[in-house]
């Protein structure tokens, strides 16, 4: 699981763009979108498609969405009971 | 009568106001080395900004060197923004063909497609800034002054906006083209004045420093 969301963190600041960010500077355990990282709904599409591309993980509603997109643990636990 | 307060230059690297002690310069060859290189010179803190394609890039750097310590005082529900340009969304529009459809291994990339209107500019400025009034953004051969000109002073003097942020933000083929003014409804000497000759005046400054022929 540590590896997973070690690899997530870099995948997320490459596919959205953090530049200002390393991984030491996402708790796993925050929340995505209500932290200062600013993440927007454009950036929840570009986590879609990155779940779908490299772990052909498919979010199928946006209740499940919400739950699943709260941090970068709460999608690494959704990566590895769905791949 | 409306004033144009003052503008601001970016092309060539530059960003700066006429006349300025303290302009920015970056020596970087891309402008996507360029804006992150005046960015951190600007030593600004804006999480969305490695986020925006280039042209927004340069519309909001532009915007920074303007507005930054300076007091608005204009309610924000009147305060409208007014860009044009030449090359549209063209570098962002080639980019998602290129990434997104011409090819085998398209990809879908959402963050990528918000970016192929140039409008989006008037977007970026509006959460940064916090300007809610009018909008426009045109898109022609060369900076219309006549036109905007006639426009502008229109809401003004229909009350429909008390200040605004103007412009020419063009960018292509790597190479940024910007001059934003602010502008209020305020008492003017006659240079300072929304008028065709004086905005015909600093985009021919503007072309001049892109063309290397007018020291900064």
């Amino acid at each position: 699981m540590e590896a997973l969301i070690s690899k997530l963190k870099e995948q997320l600041i490459e596919q959205l763009n953090l530049e200002d960010y390393t991984p030491e500077d996402i708790n796993e355990d925050d929340s995505l979108f209500e932290s200062e990282m600013g993440l927007d709904s454009i950036d929840a599409l570009e986590i879609i498609v990155l779940l779908e591309q490299e772990y052909g993980v498919k979010i199928q509603n946006k209740e499940d969405g919400e739950k699943i997109f709260h941090s970068v643990r709460t999608i690494a636990e959704h990566i590895q009971a769905n791949s | 009568m409306t004033k144009i307060v003052k503008t601001a230059y970016h092309t060539t690297g530059a960003l700066h106001i006429k006349g300025d002690k303290n302009p920015f310069f970056s020596k970087e060859i891309t402008y996507t080395d360029r804006s992150k290189d005046l960015y951190k010179q600007m030593n600004l803190s804006y999480s969305k900004f490695y986020k925006m394609d280039l042209l927004c890039r340069a519309a909001f750097l532009c915007a920074e060197k303007l507005l930054r310590d300076y007091e608005i005082v204009e309610d924000p529900n009147k305060i409208g923004i007014f860009l044009a340009n030449h090359s549209s969304s063209l570098h962002t529009d080639e980019q998602y063909y290129n990434k997104s459809i011409d090819t085998i291994n398209a990809q879908r990339q959402p963050a990528l497609f918000v970016y192929t209107l140039p409008n989006i500019m008037l977007g970026e400025l509006s959460i940064r800034h916090g300007f809610k009034g009018e909008q426009c953004m045109w898109i022609d051969s060369e900076f219309n002054e006549e036109f905007v000109s006639n426009y502008v002073n229109s809401l003004f003097g229909t009350n429909k906006i008390d200040a605004c942020l103007l412009g020419w933000v063009d960018f292509y083929d790597d190479k940024e083209n910007v001059f934003l003014s602010w502008v209020e409804g305020s008492a003017a000497k006659a240079e300072e004045h929304l008028t065709p000759k004086n905005l015909k005046s600093i985009k021919n400054y503007l072309n001049n420093l892109a063309d290397g022929s007018t020291n900064k």
